[in-house]
């Protein structure tokens, strides 16, 4: 039954994306369908005003998305790769984990779509101007086997 | 899905045309029947709503409020009284807690009116919801308006339902969300605090729209090129279209079976369901669980799985979705709010008991009760009263109908008894007596005469014996005198009878037999 969902869902987004377009600035790389065991989806993205910390940029963004997506919210990490860095963000880990209450399941609502995320993550990136990873972002890194969905994030910044 | 009432105009037409503050609406309600606004002209109607107006006074009576069901909105007036659409933002749960009924236009919703499609109900494969038709899993033929999307599944909705926040979602999409979310129930777009008894189907002519939206039958990829309205479509797949069966994955086995063969041998054996322990074909086992009684099935009001045959007790026990009244109606809450809220509502119910408020009521209470105990007992005196003076009169009427008491009532009754009988027997008795007297005067009058006749008789023989004295007298002077001449005088008598010497003294003992003839 869920897992009819996801696909139909992101069917539905995919063919959205592809007869709209994205936004400025998110580019779609991959939705999964060229290889068929891996359904994530990757998007690059870019901050579109001249923030010195992510100028001339391009970041890399993993969608991993449940089978009960979009009840559930999608799996979403920075990659790194050589030419694809992980952005300097006070809620963003060196590995890649994002830390934003739209991703948790508290603060998802199945309305998001992986554009709507790309956009935040986008305007996220584009209101910091703190050059530094989270406090214990190396430790966190070192210790972290979990995936990002079971990590309890205690969400106490409301700047971002 | 497509043919059942808009829960919006049945509750449309319970308003009364009349222009009444909103808050005043429950109160007239409670009243007089909603009809009378129909009748009522504007200006009446506000008389009307200015005397409910002083009546509900920031005091009210508090005896004659709990008397009569007091109108809800004495106690809660609700935050917003905006009509429809969006509520007041700041609604807090607590709030919706207090969700009184029959408020006018905060009337409370119960939830979506209409019956969904059960493939809305979500029920897992398990329970056979595989064998259901899937009205989520529709292609479309062509792009819908974007409105008519949910914003959930991207796709036409399904089963639509409004929240109070004046979003739509397809009734599973909704469900699903609402289950899934941790923080307690929010609206997915806006975020708005959201319980699903208060989401409303969506009216008709959104629903229509959908039901006109026209689909590829879900056998398409099978080759039929159906396509019709979705509401028709179920009805064409189930039971029209052509590809609806598929053959059994054994080749010798002519039978059909209803879904795609997922094993490659034949499905037509018999086995039990893992439930019941009915005997079942296993082609049929999801028809079977969705009818099997000890199979669950999906309680609407609050999206648990409950086993169908428990269900009632479920409703009436369990269910969290279910509305209950407060538990101190007795005492006169108004509220009615799902199971699940009960407590929440309890802690700050002003009837419960152990509050100030709660204490007046309680003791206001007890007055009435110790009044109307009177009263009944007043009344069980007064019925009781004249249940024995009946009694005294029918015991009285009882003694003078056996009439031998000792009474001088019985005895004036006694001798008016006995005087009648002398009269009776008085009277009889005079009747004998004259009857008597008659018969004794009809017996005596012929012997009076027989004796007056014989007295008669008896004096004719004496006339007769006295003349035959004389004359045998006379006849014997003469013999004296004429004793040598009595030749002539024995040739009379020889002339006058011819035996007359031979019988004399028979002539003087018997002879008037003899001689009467000759008189």
């Amino acid at each position: 039954m869920s897992a009819g969902m996801s696909g139909r869902r992101l069917m539905k987004e995919l063919s959205k994306i592809q007869n709209d377009g994205l936004p400025p600035g998110i580019e779609l790389v991959s939705s999964g369908e060229s290889d068929a065991d891996n359904s994530d989806w990757l998007l690059d993205i870019r901050v579109l005003d001249d923030n010195p910390l992510y100028k001339n940029q391009v970041y890399r963004l993993r969608f991993r998305f449940p089978k009960a997506y979009p009840i559930e919210p999608p799996e979403v990490t920075f990659e790194n790769r050589p030419d694809r860095p992980i952005p300097m963000h006070p809620h963003v880990y060196s590995n890649g984990i994002i830390c934003l209450d739209l991703l948790g399941s508290q603060g998802w609502s199945p309305v998001q779509s992986a554009q709507s995320v790309c956009m935040s993550i986008q305007s996220m990136l584009t209101s910091n101007n703190k050059n530094e990873r989270p406090e214990g972002d190396e430790q966190f890194v070192k210790m972290n086997k979990s995936r990002p969905r079971d990590i309890q994030f205690l969400y106490d910044d409301n700047t971002v | 899905m497509a043919s059942s009432q808009p829960s919006s105009s049945s509750t449309a037409t319970q308003h009364p045309r009349v222009t009444i503050p909103p808050d005043r609406r429950g109160s007239r309600a409670s009243e007089s029947s909603s009809d009378d606004g129909y009748r009522m002209s504007p200006a009446a109607a506000r008389a009307f709503a200015r005397r409910n107006m002083r009546r509900s006074s920031p005091t009210p009576d508090l005896v004659t409020s709990l008397v009569r069901p007091p109108s809800p909105d004495r106690y809660y007036t609700p935050t917003s009284t905006e009509r429809g659409g969006r509520r007041g933002s700041g609604r807090s749960r607590s709030q919706a807690v207090g969700r009184v009924d029959g408020s006018g236009t905060s009337a409370r919703r119960t939830g979506p009116l209409m019956t969904p499609h059960p493939a809305s109900l979500d029920l897992h494969a398990k329970y056979g919801g595989d064998s259901v038709f899937d009205m989520y899993a529709l292609t479309y033929v062509s792009e819908s308006d974007a409105a008519l999307l949910c914003p959930i599944c991207h796709d036409p909705l399904v089963d639509p339902v409004t929240t109070p926040c004046d979003h739509t979602f397809c009734y599973r999409c909704l469900r699903r969300s609402i289950e899934s979310s941790p923080a307690g129930t929010a609206c997915p777009v806006d975020r708005e605090p959201l319980t699903w008894a208060e989401c409303f189907s969506t009216g008709r002519l959104v629903r229509a729209q959908l039901n006109g939206l026209v689909v590829k039958c879900p056998h398409h990829g099978r080759g039929c090129t159906h396509e019709c309205k979705r509401e028709n479509i179920e009805t064409h797949a189930t039971v029209e279209c052509r590809f609806k069966d598929y053959h059994c994955a054994d080749p010798e086995c002519e039978k059909k079976v209803k879904s795609k063969p997922v094993v490659d041998y034949c499905q037509h054996y018999s086995t039990q369901c893992r439930y019941c322990d009915q005997t079942i074909i296993e082609a049929d086992r999801n028809l079977h669980l969705l009818a099997c009684e000890k199979g669950k099935a999906r309680c609407e009001a609050c999206w648990q799985m409950v086993t169908r045959a428990s269900m009632a007790s479920h409703h009436a026990l369990d269910c969290d979705g279910i509305e209950v009244g407060c538990q101190y109606a007795d005492l006169g809450c108004p509220v009615r709010v799902e199971r699940g809220d009960l407590a929440e509502h309890l802690s700050e119910c002003p009837f419960h008991p152990e509050t100030a408020s709660g204490m007046v009521i309680r003791s206001q209470r007890d007055l009435i009760q110790t009044y109307a105990d009177l009263t009944s007992q007043v009344q069980q005196c007064r019925s009781q009263q004249a249940e024995n003076a009946r009694k005294i009169e029918d015991i009285t009427l009882a003694v003078d109908g056996r009439g031998r008491g000792d009474s001088s009532l019985g005895d004036h009754r006694t001798m008016q008894d006995l005087d009648a009988g002398f009269e009776e027997v008085h009277q009889n008795l005079t009747h004998l007596e004259a009857r008597q007297s008659m018969w004794t005067m009809n017996q005596v009058m012929p012997i009076r005469e027989e004796v007056t006749e014989l007295r008669n008789n008896i004096n004719m023989i004496r006339m007769h014996v006295n003349w035959l004295l004389n004359r045998s007298r006379e006849e014997g002077r003469i013999r004296a005198a004429h004793n040598s001449g009595t030749g002539a005088i024995r040739r009379e008598t020889s002339a006058d009878g011819v035996s007359m010497p031979t019988m004399p003294e028979r002539r003087r003992s018997s002879g008037t037999d003899t001689d009467l003839p000759r008189l």
